[in-house]
């Protein structure tokens, strides 16, 4: 997080990364993949990913490596698609279920939307959505 | 004499609906849902069910409810078919408690209950039980469809009708 420069932020973003001599925005969002910019505490990675309209920094909480092939990806059902909406698909992941989202579409989803103004008590980047129950 | 045999669904926020008996597969006490970010608010959680993920339809809050989902105390898993040489479909509602079974003889069709609009868009007829009315959830129109399209199409139906009327 450091290496975050807060300092005049993107639209929806909360500042940026300078990385290859190239500097790239940065986005923090809630659980509902809504902007915020104000960052949670718990907020601490920034990982960088890399669609065709360009680079862009996502602040997490927690990142994880695994395999594509370990988990079986599920189109998101028709009933439940919206135009431009960020998540593609879904898999079951760690006793949960993991939003699935390219890069193409988090970073249209995040420079299209209006920006929070508040992170919601449930802010977070992680890729499984919130447990109803827990 | 014709002879309906139902389910009538407590679908929460007092509203009930039918579904024919051969819909039903299974029931879920206390199910575990999960909340998907950025989806239509009616359809917005899914379920895990037989190692498939399901989507999860909501009925009061495709009536316009607002707010925090109602606690789903009974997760009805139902099977359908979009038509009749497409493969078995699986999907789930939200219930505030067990369905009634029930058995209605020359049923006597009625109108949507309000708000109709939204209700015309989930279901496909209505009919009286007792004091009850019924609205008949129609699969197809629920989980055959992005939410754009099924709006869109319910919207041309209603002019339709409109039309007819005038």
């Amino acid at each position: 997080m450091s290496d975050v420069d807060a300092s005049a932020p993107p639209q929806n973003g909360v500042g940026w990364i300078e990385l290859n001599h190239q500097r790239l925005p940065v986005y923090c969002t809630a659980s509902d993949l809504h902007p915020i910019a104000t960052i949670p505490a718990a907020r601490r990675i920034c990982v960088v990913l890399r669609g065709d309209a360009g680079s862009f920094g996502m602040l997490c909480d927690e990142v994880a490596l695994t395999a594509a092939g370990k988990i079986q990806v599920h189109e998101l059902p028709i009933a439940m698609t919206l135009p431009d909406a960020p998540v593609g698909g879904l898999a079951k992941y760690a006793d949960s279920i993991a939003c699935v989202c390219s890069a193409e579409r988090l970073y249209g989803h995040l420079s299209r939307v209006a920006s929070g103004t508040s992170a919601s008590p449930h802010a977070g980047i992680s890729l499984q959505p919130r447990k109803e129950r827990e | 004499m014709k002879e309906i045999n139902a389910w009538c669904l407590d679908v929460g926020d007092r509203r009930i609906a039918a579904i024919g008996v051969g819909h039903l597969r299974h029931l879920v006490s206390k199910p575990e849902l999960f909340e998907i970010p950025q989806t239509p608010a009616a359809c917005a959680r899914v379920f895990v069910w037989n190692d498939s993920i399901i989507p999860v339809w909501d009925v009061p809050r495709s009536l316009g409810v607002t707010g925090e989902f109602a606690e789903a105390n009974v997760l009805a898993v139902i099977a359908f078919q979009l038509r009749r040489d497409t493969s078995i479909q699986i999907a789930g509602i939200t219930l505030t408690g067990p369905p009634v079974r029930i058995n209605v003889v020359d049923p006597t069709s009625c109108a949507l209950p309000d708000p109709a609009r939204a209700w015309k868009r989930i279901a496909s007829a209505c009919f009286r039980h007792g004091d009850q009315v019924l609205p008949v959830l129609d699969f197809a129109k629920m989980f055959g469809s992005a939410p754009e399209i099924r709006d869109a199409s319910t919207q041309q139906l209603s002019r339709s009708a409109e039309t007819a009327v005038a």
